[in-house]
């Protein structure tokens, strides 16, 4: 269980403060998918750098089984992001001297698991890529690298920046199918984004406006990712 | 423009700490090359004016019983436009501590050639007695004048009053003797006498011994003087050879040849390092460049306004240089006027300054124009976006040896991959250690190369305790066989000439039994009978081999030549010239006459009293003193040293600090990445830490025999005809020299290392978006 509660956050733009986010308080349920939607400037980014461990909230309480974010030092928020969060960004962020296979690996040994690169490689269907680099890989094919790293560390949180947001609605709902099937195997998926029809395969959707919740809508039955249309 | 260039003021502010290493890099090169070439430069220009307008002689023949139909014969060589006859006693004079101080005293001879120049005092030839003393002898003794002084000549006292105080143009480096290499003047000086005063107070009965000429062939005067004067002629030097002007003329040549050698391996790093900062400051402004595409500004406006980044700061640091650089030529030229005599000392430039000055600036524009091509001549969508992809490939290692690739960790893999993917930044990696190294090794190297001279040459090459020179009024030929039971060994000194002849007149060391002169061959071998022996740094530039025969001519003495075959090679510092045993010499029908003895302990007080009852007198120079005088000159480059090795460290700090930031700002997005994943800063540290590392290691191994290379051409610009050095580094040096690379390594690296700790892993995934 994920719980934000009452977070705020502030930055300081030299002279200027922003607020970013306001009192925003929302539970992420284990083993579900996690929809963040809203316009640009409305907090997505900054929810997900929080649930990240990337940043810390200027007030409230960010808290993931009973593990309180903005009370860990740097190192332990290191050993959050390597033992519990998977990552999958929207430019995909490859190492670009690494091979497909490698960095997986890369990921993965971090938790000890590299030598199942292999499997999560083929998980996403692209084990015979495996010694291309990333410029030798479709932005889709890069994106299910990149998924698949971010799985091959087990984590039981998995943080989605706008995953499909450089890629073509086809390749898209793959992207979105795998991420799904992720969340089915007791994996918590936070999905960020301001592309309305892909909530449509959220278990929750949290709306977010100027900092806001707007409305926090769960949905009973979520589309199937195949359905999307975009 | 306007804007732009507001732009370029704020970015120069605001990343102050990147420019500041351009702008040092050009400050050091401008002021490394223009101190230096103000200093050989200057001391040139002083030289030529001081030799010029007090018309320094071209050749000086020593001889004895020079008479006014010499000087008539040989005025009809051609080439000759004056002659100035001199007689030239020594004297000595103590200094109250039972010190004896030696004085070479002369008369004035013709006015028109080496003319005196007067420090204070009565003007010059005004007055019929008395003496004119050199500056730095007077000032040694705290003599003024007008203050008189005793000296001694002959087994006779004189008291002389100073009557005033000269420099002279022939004598602007003066040692006083052949057993010393730096000025001494506080044992060693030198006046001017008139005629009467040596023929009423000394009562100097001879003739003049001495010829100073002006003329325009000497090679003819060389070879056509020695035939008119005979068994009379003693020896020959030009400007070249004279030692007390010929070190000063040198001494320019190697400034020089040392600010040419570094400024080009300092020029070339410090290229290097603004190459790379000017590059990796650019590359951080390929979105802005691709904006200000966007919104219309032409190719030429953006590469102008990004050029102009080099152009700025690279003229700053270089006029920031130029107008520092005669602060450290003076500094430079303080240290030297302690050797040299000279009335003015000025700082001078040529237009090669000027000419470093322009291809630094022009190099770190061309740089910054160079950085800013990519941004500039791409789509500006494409780096808009901001998510280029760099292409790879799989390198040779991995297709070669899989397996083993497979063994390296996902972080070696990738280094060695993205070392590949960037050749060039290697290279200028492993170049700069590799010159850093060089610079530090030449710095600390040449500085070790003359300290081991002074060792081999006093403490190995020659074991003795004690030199006497011999003169006398009287015939030398039998001061060898006056002394008895010496523990020492003898040695007569000839010049001669060889042939092939290189055109100067070289020392013959003719030695007697004994092992107080202990040189070595090259093999290892001690001087023997059966042939001669030629030192290494003669046999280099005559081209002589063992086993070939030469000619010895001695000039000297008896004009007799002698065919003899070089037995060996001698790796001996100084003197230069050739050696061989008394046997040999007097197989060859040579006459032994030694003036020198060398003794292993102190010569015994009834010895003395034979020498003088025979009227031999001597002049004692004891090995402690010559090794401290050669320390003296050593000490004299010091400074210039220090310079060396201050430049190298600095150049090597900035040098690593530049590649590894490069290297740092070129993956910053792929280490944020790995921060996000879970990576410690430690983890990514040992990641950032393996190319320096190999940079360092590969430019370290390759800096070690280019900076033994670099070491050897650079203490070879300090050998003469006289001579040679050999170049040398200490253990300890070579240790300091590495810890300083490897350090200056390990330094960039915890640079770099709170960069990663200030990496900010949201803004580097937000530049990404």
């Amino acid at each position: 269980m994920i719980k934000f509660q009452n977070v705020s956050k502030i930055y300081n733009l030299g002279e200027q403060e922003v607020l970013a986010l306001n009192d925003v308080s929302f539970e992420i349920e284990a083993g579900k998918v996690t929809v963040i939607l809203g316009p640009s400037g409305s907090g997505k980014s900054t929810t997900l750098n929080l649930l990240g461990g990337m940043d810390r909230a200027s007030r409230g309480i960010v808290e993931i089984n009973d593990t309180n974010l903005t009370e860990l030092s740097d190192h332990q928020l290191s050993e959050y992001r390597r033992k519990v969060v998977g990552f999958v960004f929207q430019f995909y962020n490859l190492i670009p001297n690494l091979t497909a296979l490698e960095n997986i690996g890369i990921a993965a040994n971090l938790t000890k698991n590299d030598a199942n690169s292999g499997k999560y490689l083929e998980a996403v269907d692209l084990t015979s890529r495996k010694n291309n680099f990333p410029s030798q890989l479709s932005g889709g094919e890069m994106q299910r690298v990149a998924i698949a790293r971010a799985l091959a560390k087990k984590p039981k949180l998995l943080l989605c920046d706008e995953p499909t947001g450089a890629l073509d609605s086809q390749t898209g709902r793959k992207i979105i199918q795998l991420l799904k099937d992720a969340s089915n195997q007791k994996t918590s998926v936070v999905l960020v984004t301001h592309n309305a029809a892909i909530a449509q395969i959220a278990d929750r959707v949290v709306h977010l406006h100027d900092g806001k919740i707007a409305k926090i809508v769960d949905n009973a039955a979520p589309m199937d990712p195949r359905k999307v249309a975009w | 423009m306007k804007f732009l260039n507001r732009k370029l003021r704020r970015d120069i502010l605001s990343r102050w700490t990147q420019f500041f290493s351009v702008f040092l890099m050009a400050f050091l090169s401008v002021l490394i090359y223009t101190g230096l070439e103000g200093v050989w430069h200057g001391m040139d220009a002083s030289l030529n004016a001081y030799m010029k307008s007090n018309r320094l002689a071209d050749s000086w023949v020593n001889a004895v019983s020079l008479t006014a139909r010499d000087v008539n014969k040989i005025k009809k060589i051609s080439g000759i436009s004056q002659i100035s006859l001199k007689t030239t006693i020594q004297v000595t004079t103590s200094d109250g501590h039972n010190n004896k101080n030696y004085l070479t005293l002369e008369t004035p001879g013709t006015k028109s050639l080496n003319k005196p120049v007067l420090v204070s005092g009565k003007e010059l030839g005004s007055q019929k007695s008395g003496m004119y003393l050199n500056t730095e002898f007077a000032q040694s003794h705290n003599l003024k004048v007008g203050d008189h002084l005793t000296v001694s000549y002959d087994q006779r006292t004189v008291i002389l009053k100073i009557i005033g105080l000269i420099r002279s143009p022939s004598r602007i480096y003066y040692t006083g003797t052949n057993d010393f290499v730096a000025p001494n003047y506080q044992s060693y000086g030198f006046g001017t006498i008139t005629q009467q005063t040596l023929k009423n107070d000394f009562h100097y009965l001879g003739q003049a011994n001495l010829l100073e000429i002006s003329d325009s062939n000497n090679q003819k005067i060389r070879e056509e003087v020695p035939k008119i004067l005979g068994l009379r002629y003693l020896a020959y030097y030009n400007r070249q050879t004279l030692p007390e002007v010929s070190t000063a003329l040198d001494r320019v040549g190697q400034i020089r040849n040392l600010s040419i050698m570094f400024s080009t391996l300092f020029i070339l790093l410090a290229i290097l390092a603004m190459y790379t900062t000017i590059r990796r400051l650019i590359e951080s402004q390929t979105q802005e460049i691709a904006t200000l595409k966007a919104l219309g500004y032409s190719n030429r406006s953006i590469s102008w306004h990004y050029a102009s980044y080099g152009l700025l700061v690279s003229t700053l640091g270089a006029l920031v240089g130029t107008a520092v650089s005669p602060g450290m030529s003076l500094f430079v030229l303080q240290t030297q006027k302690t050797m040299f005599s000279l009335p003015n000392w000025q700082i001078a430039y040529t237009w090669n300054s000027f000419g470093i000055i322009a291809l630094v600036i022009l190099i770190s524009t061309i740089s910054a124009f160079i950085a800013s091509h990519n941004a500039r001549s791409g789509l500006p969508a494409v780096y808009l976006r901001g998510n280029n992809i760099k292409q790879t490939h799989q390198v040779s290692l991995e297709k070669i040896f899989p397996s083993l690739w497979q063994r390296l960790s996902y972080g070696s893999r990738w280094t060695w991959r993205d070392s590949l993917a960037n050749p060039i930044r290697v290279l200028m990696g492993v170049v700069g250690v590799c010159g850093g190294m060089a610079l530090l090794i030449a710095g600390f190297g040449v500085h070790d190369s003359m300290y081991s001279q002074v060792s081999q040459s006093y403490g190995q090459d020659f074991k003795y305790q004690e030199r006497y020179t011999f003169t006398s009024t009287n015939n030398l030929l039998n001061v060898h066989k006056l002394l008895t039971n010496v523990n020492g060994q003898w040695l007569e000194t000839l010049t001669a000439r060889i042939s092939p002849d290189d055109g100067i007149n070289h020392i013959v060391n003719v030695i007697s039994k004994g092992d107080l002169i202990n040189v070595i061959t090259t093999s290892g071998k001690h001087i023997n009978n059966g042939g001669i022996y030629v030192t290494e740094g003669l046999a280099q530039s005559a081209h002589i081999k063992p086993g070939q025969t030469i000619k010895l001519t001695n000039v000297s003495t008896s004009q007799k030549s002698y065919q003899m075959v070089v037995k060996g090679i001698v790796k001996s510092s100084v003197p230069q010239g050739v050696y061989l045993t008394q046997q040999t010499w007097q197989n060859h029908g040579g006459d032994f006459l030694p003036q020198t003895l060398l003794m292993k302990g102190v010569l015994s007080n009834k010895n003395k009293e034979l020498l003088k009852t025979n009227g031999i007198s001597s002049q004692l120079v004891t090995i402690k003193k010559q090794r401290a005088n050669a320390i003296d000159l050593v000490n004299n480059f010091q400074s210039i040293f220090l310079l060396i090795q201050a430049f190298g460290i600095l150049l090597v700090v900035v040098v690593l600090y530049n590649l590894g930031s490069l290297s740092f700002a070129e993956r910053s997005r792929d280490y944020a990445t790995l921060r996000v994943l879970g990576f410690h800063r430690n983890e990514i540290r040992l990641l950032t830490m393996r190319e320096n590392w190999a940079t360092t290691l590969i430019g370290w191994i390759i800096g070690l025999p280019f900076g033994f290379w670099f070491l050897a051409k650079y203490v070879s610009t300090f050998s003469t005809y006289q001579i040679k050095y050999y170049p040398s580094i200490s253990q300890l040096n070579l240790v300091i020299a590495s810890i300083i690379t490897i350090g200056c390594a390990l330094t960039t690296t915890f640079l770099i290392g709170q960069r990663i700790k200030k990496l900010d892993m949201i803004e580097a995934i937000k530049g990404v978006e």
